[in-house]
């Protein structure tokens, strides 16, 4: 029995007809690893993590278990012979067997004998909190226990990798909430290279170890979630990372150091400052907006409601006159219109009313900027 | 893994073949004999005619049978869906006492046999000077249409909100303006469909119009199988002209059935 | 009792045509022909029709030929279109033709496919032919006017019903159960044996009788095909024989209340074997 190190996915390509679901997709996923894939709906989130359990059949590229290639489109170990393990978003629970015979149904087909089934089984739906659950069948269980069951089916074979295909998202708010702390603890404890689908930041940022940004069949970033969370690739990351206020400028000024950059950018006839740090993540950002800067292109910029300063600041002063606010308890959600005609969005603790003329500032650090239109793929 | 597939795949298409080669076998040579002189022996008949088609025409009123078979089938799925329509909204929206008893009874037609059924209710038919009657063909073939369509129609009727009915009834609309501007429209897909299976349905019942009809009053498929029974009767290339053209009225109406509805909405859904 | 399920002036009428239709045409000619079968012609309390049935042996073997034909004739049915539902269940290529090649029965009717095969399989017939050519059988074989040709042709008949219940039922598994059970570590016959097959048997059940109702009922293709004053006299034929040849109602009455008897005695076992395979199904539903 071979030890899992890690998996290695190389220049994976998935073509439906004509149609390429996936392109060029690199990846490697270590033992104990927790990687997240996030994207809208279509953008190869779930193609891939199909291709990669062996239920849809690649068309190019190749994966890796340690050094050993297990797929590469012509020769393919089978689905049942990879030892991974998959959540599916619906649980895919087997409606006619019991919540003991659906955990232990991996189990039977190995050569185990029936106490130590009995062992696993209790001990597994012991450690999900479902003692007492083995003879229920599914359809008399809610969707938060119905999960606990398909997860419990999974890692009670000890998978080499736990694939998790958005597993929350047929879950109500506060059950969510719940049941992602009780997957965080869970990875935690049992240590196993997982690779979890979903399109929700929120679930991304808190679970994993590793974030893989995608948009229509192409990685756009990966990274730790801070990483991403402060150093978006490009606008579309930005923007599914939280990022509002997307303004079109025009860069007047860029003055760069080897790894960071102030550009002075008109919005509007209004000029604000924005110190750009290049790390790993956004490096391919500084030749492009050089390039942008040369042809005089107009660019984007974003920032985040939460990054607005209210007061007068030492740079990067707005005036802004309140349209809506939007009550949210510890604070307010605020849209208004600046003294350039921009509309901005941002947030408020003190008490704001409409029609309120406010000072505005934003940090330079905080103002991101972003070639227009383009996607810069990691 | 590759491999195995692919001997599925072959013996999947193998039977497929078997079988057509065989159901075709039986249709061309029934197509064939319909437009020979004489085929006794041989691969394939010497003389070919048009005068079994023209024997039809003339002989056995053919035109005849065919107005009488489609005016019965019409009267059926017509009045079969004015009492299987309400019947189907109640069982889709109302939760009543007795709905599981009442919901079996409309089921018993179906897993029943028809000869068993029939032959009593072909007595009460002939009792009532029902039988030998156009009216009572049409009635014994409802007798199997009403349930049929109650459970094609149940389904399509549950996938319509009742919220809709509310927001109309909040809007001001009584319950025959609720049927007319909300009910019918949403539900046409399931009336068709309902409305063309019972059509391939009726067209090919034998048994009930078997037991009831007169020499008069018979749809092509009892007028068919009279014939081949008595046979020496009329001549066999006859009756095989006259089964062509029932089988392309069955194909007429299956395909003009499978534009609107999926192969396997011609059965009855299990839940 | 829930205030929802009182009946109320709205419900009962548009109850109402069903109702009257289904008591008018089915209940009260069924108990009439039950009322019918235990009197005799001046209308007297009597078993004698059924004791007439039980004891003549003419008349008692056709239950006998009738489940010798529509048994196995279903089950073969059931059998064939298991592999050709679970082999189209995720679509397939020209998927719409071929559903319709299979069904093409459908519309060929009783006659046709009697006249054909009579014909077709015959002495003379291609079939004969083609299989004396390829060197099978040296002298034609006997399709018809037997046992064989009735089973061949309530087969016929019946595949295409069978196969589209079983289709629509299969297609609409969920797909992710067989991924899971793969995940799991089961190759394809064990998914197959432990999760489709387990899941098709509600759909199994119907299918076989709602086949056996039509199987069962086979009187055109006995008479057409077989030899309806000997072995494939069925329980049809001597039931319209006593109705409409010798116009005997109340021996009529007696057989078709045999019948559905027997057809009801044969769903009951089915759905008991359903109970037996699929545990789940009573529960299933009421989540």
């Amino acid at each position: 029995m071979r030890e899992f190190k890690k998996l290695t996915i190389q220049n994976l390509t998935k073509k439906f007809g004509e149609k390429e679901a996936l392109t060029d997709f690199n990846l490697t996923v270590e033992k104990g690893q927790f990687v997240t894939f996030l994207g809208p709906s279509g953008c190869g989130k779930s193609t891939a993590l199909n291709c990669i359990a062996g239920l849809l059949p690649i068309t190019s590229g190749q994966i890796y278990i340690n050094e050993e290639c297990i797929d590469n489109g012509i020769k393919k170990v089978p689905v049942e012979k990879r030892g991974f393990g998959m959540v599916f978003q619906n649980y895919a629970l087997f409606p006619h067997l019991t919540v003991f015979n659906n955990v232990a149904f991996g189990l039977e087909l190995k050569r185990i004998s029936k106490n130590e089934i009995k062992e696993k089984v209790l001990n597994i739906l012991k450690m999900v909190h479902l003692e007492g659950y083995e003879n229920k069948f599914p359809s008399q269980m809610s969707g938060g226990e119905q999960q606990r069951v398909a997860i419990a089916r999974c890692i009670v074979l000890e998978p080499d990798l736990l694939m998790l295909d958005e597993p929350l998202s047929n879950l109500d708010a506060k059950l969510r909430n719940d049941m992602r702390y009780e997957l965080k603890t869970l990875h935690e404890r049992l240590q196993v290279a997982s690779i979890y689908v979903t399109h929700d930041q929120q679930e991304a940022l808190a679970l994993s170890d590793k974030i893989v940004v995608m948009k229509k069949g192409y990685i756009q970033q990966v990274g730790t979630p801070e990483e991403i969370y402060s150093h978006p690739a490009n606008l579309f990351v930005a923007d599914f990372m939280g990022f509002r206020n997307i303004w079109e400028a025009q860069i007047e000024e860029i003055d760069d150091s080897n790894d960071e950059a102030k550009i002075v950018v008109d919005i509007n006839g209004h000029k604000l400052i924005s110190h750009t740090k290049f790390t790993n993540q956004n490096r391919r950002l500084k030749p492009a907006l050089q390039q942008a800067f040369k042809n005089h292109q107009t660019i984007n910029t974003a920032i985040r409601p939460e990054d607005f300063l209210i007061g007068k600041g030492e740079t990067n002063n707005l005036k802004c006159k309140v349209g809506i606010v939007e009550y949210l308890g510890q604070i307010s959600h605020i849209t208004g219109t600046l003294n350039n005609n921009s509309q901005a969005d941002f947030r408020a603790s003190e008490k704001i009313r409409i029609g309120d003329e406010l000072d505005l500032w934003i940090p330079p650090e905080k103002l991101l900027v972003f070639p227009k239109g383009v996607n810069t793929y990691v | 893994m590759q491999k195995k597939l692919k001997l599925s795949g072959i013996l999947f298409f193998v039977a497929i073949i078997i079988y057509l080669l065989n159901v075709s076998g039986i249709l061309f040579t029934v197509i064939l004999n319909s437009f020979s002189k004489n085929w006794f022996s041989g691969l394939i008949p010497k003389f070919y005619t048009f005068e079994w088609y023209h024997y039809l025409a003339t002989d056995h009123d053919i035109f005849n049978l065919l107005g009488l078979t489609f005016s019965v089938a019409i009267a059926v799925v017509g009045i079969s869906l004015l009492i299987a329509f309400p019947a189907a909204y109640a069982m889709a929206r109302r939760e009543f006492r007795f709905k599981g008893v009442i919901l079996s009874l409309f089921l018993l037609p179906m897993i029943i046999p028809p000869m068993a059924y029939g032959i009593p209710l072909a007595m009460v038919m002939y009792k009532s000077h029902l039988a030998m009657k156009v009216i009572g063909v049409i009635l014994v073939n409802l007798v199997p249409i009403v349930p049929f369509m109650i459970l094609v129609l149940q389904p399509f009727i549950e996938q319509i909100s009742a919220n809709l009915e509310s927001a109309a009834k909040m809007l001001g609309a009584n319950g025959f303006t609720i049927f007319r501007k909300i009910l019918a429209p949403l539900t046409l897909p399931g009336i068709l469909t309902a409305g063309i299976l019972s059509l391939v349905k009726t067209l090919s019942m034998f048994e009930l119009t078997y037991l009831v009809a007169g020499g008069k009053t018979q749809t092509i498929i009892v007028a068919l199988y009279s014939d081949a029974y008595a046979a020496g009767f009329r001549p066999i290339q006859a009756i095989d002209a006259m089964a062509v053209i029932y089988f392309l009225t069955a194909m007429a109406a299956l395909v003009v059935a499978l534009k609107f509805v999926s192969p396997t909405q011609m059965v009855f859904k299990v839940k | 009792m829930s205030e929802e399920k009182r009946w109320d002036f709205s419900l009962f009428i548009v109850l109402l045509p069903a109702l009257l239709f289904i008591v008018f045409l089915f209940i009260y000619p069924f108990l009439y022909g039950l009322f019918l079968s235990f009197t005799n012609e001046d209308g007297g309390f009597t078993l004698a029709n059924y004791g007439r049935f039980f004891t003549d042996n003419w008349e008692l073997r056709t239950i006998g030929i009738t489940l010798w034909i529509a048994l196995p004739a279903t089950l073969l049915n059931v059998i064939l279109a298991i592999p050709f539902a679970y082999y189209m269940r995720h679509g397939i290529k020209s998927e719409k033709l071929i559903t319709f090649f299979l069904i093409i029965p459908i519309t060929l009717g009783t006659v046709l496919i009697s006249e054909g095969m009579l014909t077709y399989m015959g002495p003379h017939g291609w079939l004969n032919q083609f299989l004396m050519a390829i060197g099978l059988i040296k002298e034609p074989f006997r399709f018809t006017h037997n046992y064989l040709g009735v089973m061949i042709s309530v087969i016929l008949q019946g595949f295409p019903f069978a196969f589209l219940m079983l289709l629509g039922y299969v297609s609409g598994i969920n797909p992710d159960l067989e991924k899971a059970a793969q995940m799991l570590g089961a190759s394809k016959a064990k998914t197959f044996w432990k999760i489709l097959f387990p899941l098709m048997v509600p759909g199994i059940a119907i299918a076989f009788c709602l086949n056996f109702v039509m199987a069962f009922s086979v009187y055109p293709s006995a008479v057409l095909l077989g030899q309806p004053s000997g072995p494939t006299r069925v329980i049809s034929i001597a039931a319209y024989q006593w109705s409409f040849e010798k116009f005997d109602f109340n021996m009529g009455s007696a057989i078709s209340m045999i019948m559905a008897a027997i057809e009801l005695l044969v769903i009951i076992l089915v759905f008991i074997w359903r109970q037996r395979m699929y545990k789940g199904a009573s529960i299933v539903g009421k989540g």
